[in-house]
């Protein structure tokens, strides 16, 4: 990995390695202000080995509002959340930029209450406002706007600034005879405010991902045009009110999808170029600056899902992989929550709990730790608790860990949740935790040993009342399982919020069944939409002839099977028959009666998701304080 | 001689205190607290409240503020054991208007969020909610009791700050609801075989907290719009039976989490849907509240006046004219709400402040100082109708050249669609307005903009050229025969109501957009799915996740967004309701300003909100 650890120079800075944590929005702003949250955030993957840091966008005008938590760096009072933001950063050797830009038309009234400032007059796909186009005075305030902001961001003791004219940029919206002009004076006003003496950076458009939209060779000739102000140049593809999933590509997208935009900006510029890409291994990582298609590699979920990547993946360790789930980080930020990580529960929440709460604990009393279920909730519990130091022993009553995300990873494009079992694994090896397989607890002189009992236990497929006594209608597991194998005509469905009904009829359209959908929501596979999967899916879909219909109610079921189906719309029931019936909905939580006090965790207290399972069990092994609980 | 009927002014006795009148205006959620304290009651509470009362509301119930922490069910929701002093402060505001407050107290059960907490939902029994499909953990008997004692201590909490009493929520959003009814409660110990128990037992411990000193009352679902398992009219009579020796008032509401629109309709609900209920539910010694779209202040005092309301829930109509009250006892009109529920439904995940299409109260309505210079305004549509009232209270002379035939610019057309009627009442009583102020109004005037004088410029959008019939000629002119399709790029609901209303006129009707649902801006006012159910049952066909990518000799070609693939349509028409512009036009200058759709094309609220704030300008 020495490449990665060789440092490189950025104008009058030198990073210490090659690894960055670009920009991404983390929604930690309150008050339209930094937040000691982003402090802890950036120092975690400082404190993690991550060379240099860009903060999320701090807009430069008040009135560029188009979510919630958009820091106003306009507002003087950035600047002591700058400087708590460089100070942690600074303290663990990374170098730190603020990334500064205008949303544009890629945006709303909701919160300004002010006409949105385009660059035309055209309503932003996502957004559906027209905006007010802006005169050439108003870029001039925009100019402005980016000189002030740079101004607190030296104030505050950052390290640079990178000017966004990428994912959601007015600078990217207009065209190139105005765009130009406009970002020169953008890097003159901001070289002016920040001084020789910080690094000047831009984030360059290479591929908006739609019909007549820019490429690669735009970027580069923007590259070429800009070299002489610049001290790096980084790249993006995907428009972010548009075509949001290039930009942040769900699980099945393979590393280095986006690597010919690097790639042909380095062979064009002699200034460091940085390259993303969904690299979710050290190796990837790797291999994107050893091929030469970039000089730093940026790493956002994988840094995210552990902080320590950059470290490890110096030292040539394993780290806890990101899945591209994109449960916790893109769909919560979507909807205005805080960031958060499926796979690392700390994530978002560094400022209240450290970066490495679990290490923080070790000092805890020990305990002899019992664990029943060797899912994601039990394993994590696990690895949490031996980490404390306590004993803890792992009992899975079937032959191999995993419980139903080792089921679900078996469906097409659904192979990396399977990463998620062995990193975790991984881990309660390393720890030292005793892994009983086939191995049933099933009463109270089973648990003896233990000083403190996780229920673990998940929950069990459940058929809905009209299955009952019917041959050929099945649950989803039983055909992720193996245990059935329809064919023909195959009706899903999907009375539940996740992958489940859309993996199986993936599977079995492979297969060759004829294989049709039907849901009650308004909106087909609509849970895949705030993960960005729900687009590649519609592909796949499309291209396997999968039919999927909204708005249809199982009311009952005869022998064929033959559903009765309501169409809650019209108000009209009709036959709908099948050769299977392949139902996919919320499990029966497992609760074993044991007789003596446990803590649940996961599916077994309420069926929800791995982020769910993951966060309760980790919090119930770094919860274990006293040497018993059976209190 | 008979006593006079009671009128919306009058007082009221409640239990052992009097409202100042009998309006009251219901919890909803604002979303203005300080992000700093997320979930306290902020000075911007105390403000919307006081303005109410000021205004002459009887009573205010505040937001609904969780008893236990571990429900959140969006950001700012208000927490009981963080809203001491927020309670305090709009009590203190409140009180010289003669107004009682009423502290909201909830828990939402399934219907709430874990993206806060990030720890399990609780409810009854482990029913996903329809919205968020989120299976539920069922509260054992810890966390029954934890509810009940939450209650009863914020309750307590709430008298002691000097809130006047405390509302119970069972209604939309309940736990308690979720307790009572056959849809949400699977439970197989005392609280399903009795689902009133936790109610009742709530009730009783919140009695017993705050004493007889103070009100208690009750908003409880009491038709769930769902016979087969959930709550009913004949259910709810006997829970209120119950349970009446606790309460001083009751709100009766509807709707369950399968139909969260119904409780707070648009206009598709004709206003006091819930009036003809009342007599059945009524027990004696609760004092009944009329609530579900009483916009009107004859309506209201009908309910009054026939004795079938003791007081009216009037909230949405007090978010368009806080004053409501009190210009009703003077023999004025106040603005009225026009039920579309585009800007007062802030329970979303964006976390939008409450606003209002009709009262723009991010620009306060102020006295501004008097200045002698005539302004012209140009255009009537609601920008420069807002404009010309503001600038006329001010004592500024004002001419309003219009150059069309009548007032209310596009609004005009837009009242002939289906469930946006009341936008006709808006321009009536903006004409009502200019008229008492002695406004000079002039139609059939297009006028030169003077190079010089103050002016105010609102003479709206211009149509796009593009393909087909632009949604704003459709709706002036109307359509030749033959079968229509909607190319619907913005989905604000425009073009669905178009839809529904040629498909009513027999048409072949098809609608065209590029998002997973037609209509998507519907989510924010909660017509969302009905207005799918209404294009359905029209026969209006919904192409979803398309775009019309050709149009000749009769179809209209459509290409899937993500797929590519295209398909044809039977076109004679198509309607390009995508967005307008704004004309080319005089820029703006110290004394000309530019408001409304004249600025981008936007909704009503905006040019409410720019007509007004540019008159203020004009004014300083």
């Amino acid at each position: 990995m020495s490449l990665l650890a060789d440092p490189v120079r950025l104008g009058p800075l030198v990073a210490r390695n090659r690894i960055a944590f670009p920009a991404h929005l983390t929604n930690a702003a309150v008050a339209r202000l930094p937040t000691a949250q982003h402090a802890a955030y950036y120092g975690a993957r400082a404190a993690g080995g991550a060379g240099l840091v860009i903060t999320e966008e701090q807009s430069v005008d008040p009135a560029d509002q188009p979510y919630e938590k958009l820091v106003d760096g306009t507002d003087p009072a950035v600047v002591p959340g700058y400087r708590a933001i460089a100070d942690a950063v600074h303290a663990h050797g990374a170098l730190v930029f603020a990334q500064l830009g205008h949303n544009g038309g890629q945006s709303s009234s909701l919160y300004s209450r002010a006409p949105v400032d385009g660059a035309d007059d055209e309503a932003d796909p996502m957004f559906r406002e027209v905006p007010r186009p802006l005169a050439e005075d108003g870029l001039a305030r925009l100019v402005a706007g980016f000189g002030v902001v740079a101004g607190h961001v030296a104030a505050g003791g950052l390290d640079g600034v990178e000017v966004q004219c990428s994912q959601a940029s007015l600078i990217r919206q207009l065209a190139p005879s105005r765009a130009l002009p406009l970002l020169l004076a953008v890097l003159a006003a901001v070289r002016e405010a920040i001084g020789p003496d910080r690094v000047l950076g831009v984030r360059l458009q290479g591929d908006e991902g739609v019909p007549g939209g820019s490429t690669a060779d735009d970027a580069v000739r923007l590259a070429v045009a800009v070299e002489a102000h610049v001290d790096y140049v980084n790249t993006a593809v995907g428009v972010a009110t548009r075509t949001l999933p290039l930009i942040e590509p769900p699980m099945g997208v393979p590393a280095g999808y986006a690597a010919h935009v690097p790639s042909a900006v380095r062979a064009a510029v002699s200034v460091p170029v940085i390259g993303v890409g969904r690299f979710t291994t050290p190796t990837q990582a790797l291999d994107a600056v050893r091929s030469g298609s970039c000089d730093l590699v940026g790493v956002v979920r994988g840094q995210i899902a552990d902080p320590s990547f950059a470290a490890k993946a110096l030292r040539g360790a394993r780290v806890r992989r990101c899945i591209g789930c994109n449960q916790e980080c893109i769909a919560r930020v979507g909807l205005d929550q805080r960031l958060g990580c499926a796979v690392n529960p700390a994530a978002g929440h560094e400022a209240a709990n450290g970066p490495f709460a679990a290490s923080t604990r070790a000092n805890s009393p020990f305990a002899r730790v019992l664990v029943i279920g060797g899912g994601p909730a039990g394993l994590a519990a696990a690895v949490a608790a031996a980490r404390c130091g306590h004993a803890v022993t792992l009992a899975e009553r079937g032959d191999a860990l995993g419980g139903q995300l080792a089921l679900a990873a078996r469906a097409p494009e659904r192979g990396e949740l399977v990463n998620v079992v062995s990193d975790l694994a991984f881990e309660a090896r390393e720890l030292g935790v005793e892994v009983r397989l086939r191995s049933s607890i099933g009463a109270a002189e089973d648990t003896e040993d233990a000083d403190v009992v996780v229920l673990a236990t998940g929950a069990r497929p459940a058929l809905p009342a009209w299955a009952s006594g019917l041959d050929r209608v099945v649950d989803v597991t039983d055909v992720l399982a193996g245990r059935v194998t329809p064919s023909g005509h195959v009706l899903v469905v999907d009375a539940g919020r996740s992958h489940a009904a859309t993996s199986t009829a993936e599977l079995l359209a492979r297969r060759g069944a004829t294989v049709t959908t039907l849901t009650s929501a308004l909106v087909a596979a609509g849970a895949l939409a705030p993960t960005l999967d729900r687009e590649r899916w519609r592909r796949r879909a499309a291209d396997l002839g999968v039919v999927e219909h909204t708005d249809r109610v199982v009311l009952g079921a005869r022998p064929g099977p033959v559903l009765d189906v309501l169409d809650h719309l019209r108000g009209e029931v009709a036959p709908w028959p099948a050769d299977w019936v392949v139902h996919a909905g919320p499990p029966t939580p497992e609760v074993p009666e044991l007789g003596v006090p446990v803590v649940r965790v996961g599916d077994c207290l309420a069926p929800r998701d791995l982020g769910a399972a993951i966060r309760e069990g980790t919090a119930a092994g770094e919860s274990i304080r006293e040497r018993s609980s059976r209190l | 001689m008979p006593a006079d009927p009671v009128v919306l002014g009058d007082p009221v006795v409640l239990g052992v205190r009097t409202a100042g009148s009998r309006v009251l205006f219901g919890p909803h959620v604002t979303n203005v607290a300080d992000p700093r304290r997320p979930r306290a009651l902020g000075a911007d509470h105390v403000g919307h409240y006081r303005a109410r009362a000021a205004g002459g509301a009887g009573v205010v119930v505040t937001e609904v503020a969780s008893v236990v922490a571990d429900d959140h069910p969006y950001e700012y929701a208000p927490l009981a054991a963080e809203c001491a002093d927020g309670w305090a402060a709009i009590a203190d505001a409140c009180r010289p208007y003669r107004t009682l407050v009423l502290a909201g107290l909830g828990h939402t059960g399934s219907q709430g969020s874990s993206a806060y907490t990030r720890g399990p939902l609780r409810a009854p029994s482990a029913v996903p909610d329809p919205a968020s499909g989120e299976v539920p953990a069922v509260l054992d008997a810890d966390g029954i009791a934890a509810v009940v004692s939450g209650f009863a201590r914020a309750a307590a909490a709430a008298v002691e700050a000097g809130c006047d009493g405390v509302e119970i929520q069972a209604g939309q959003h309940a736990l308690l609801r979720q307790f009572l009814s056959g849809l949400t409660n699977q439970r197989d110990d005392a609280y399903g075989a009795d689902r009133g128990l936790l109610l009742a037992e709530v009730l009783g411990a919140v009695r017993d907290a705050v004493g007889a000193d103070a009100l208690v009352g009750l908003r409880l679902a009491v038709d769930e719009l769902a016979p087969w398992a959930g709550i009913t009219p004949g259910a709810a009579r006997a829970v209120l039976e119950r349970v009446a020796g606790l309460v001083d008032l009751v709100v009766p509401v509807r709707g369950s989490a399968l139909s969260v629109g119904a409780t707070r309709p648009d206009a598709h609900t004709p206003p006091g849907f819930l009036r003809p209920l009342l007599a059945e539910l009524r027990v004696p010694g609760v004092a009944m509240v009329l609530a579900g779209s009483v916009v009107d202040a004859a309506d209201a005092g009908s309910a009054l006046a026939t004795g079938d309301a003791d007081v009216v829930e009037m909230t949405r109509a007090q978010l368009a004219d806080a004053d409501l009250v009190a210009l009703v006892r003077a023999g004025d009109t106040p603005r009225p709400c026009v039920l579309t529920n585009q800007e007062c439904r802030a329970r979303d995940v964006r976390n939008p402040r409450v606003s209002c299409t009709v009262a723009a109260p991010e620009v306060p309505e102020r006295v501004v100082a008097r200045r002698a210079d005539p302004v012209l305004v140009v255009g009537a549509g609601p920008a420069g109708l807002e404009g010309a009232r503001t600038l006329a209270r001010a004592g500024c002379a004002v001419r309003v050249v219009e150059r069309a035939d009548a007032a209310g610019g596009l609004l005009r057309w837009v009242a002939g669609l289906p469930g946006r009627e009341r936008f006709a009442r808006l321009v009536e009583w903006y004409t009502g307005e200019l008229s008492a102020l002695g406004v000079d109004l002039a139609f059939g005037v297009v006028a030169e903009v003077p190079a010089s004088g103050r002016v105010l410029l609102a003479t709206g959008a211009v149509d796009r050229p593009g393909r087909g019939t632009p949604i704003a000629a459709a709706l002036r002119d109307g359509l030749p025969p033959g079968p229509v399709v909607l190319d619907d790029p913005l989905g604000d609901g425009a073009a669905v109501a178009l839809a529904e209303r040629l498909a009513g006129e027999g048409r072949e009707v098809a609608i065209v957009a590029p998002g997973v649902l037609v209509g998507p801006g519907l989510a924010r006012t909660g017509d969302l799915v009905d207005a799918q159910v209404r294009l359905a049952r029209a026969g209006v066909r919904r192409v979803t996740e398309a775009r019309v990518v050709g149009w000749s000799s009769g179809s209209a070609t459509v290409a899937d967004v993500i797929t590519g693939a295209t398909t044809s349509l039977p076109a004679a028409v198509l309607v390009d309701a995508g967005p307008r512009r704004a004309p080319a036009g005089p820029s703006p200058r110290a004394d000309l300003y530019v408001v409304g759709d004249a600025v981008a094309p936007r909704t009503v609220a905006e040019a409410v909100r720019e007509g007004r704030g540019a008159a203020q300008e004009l004014l300083s």
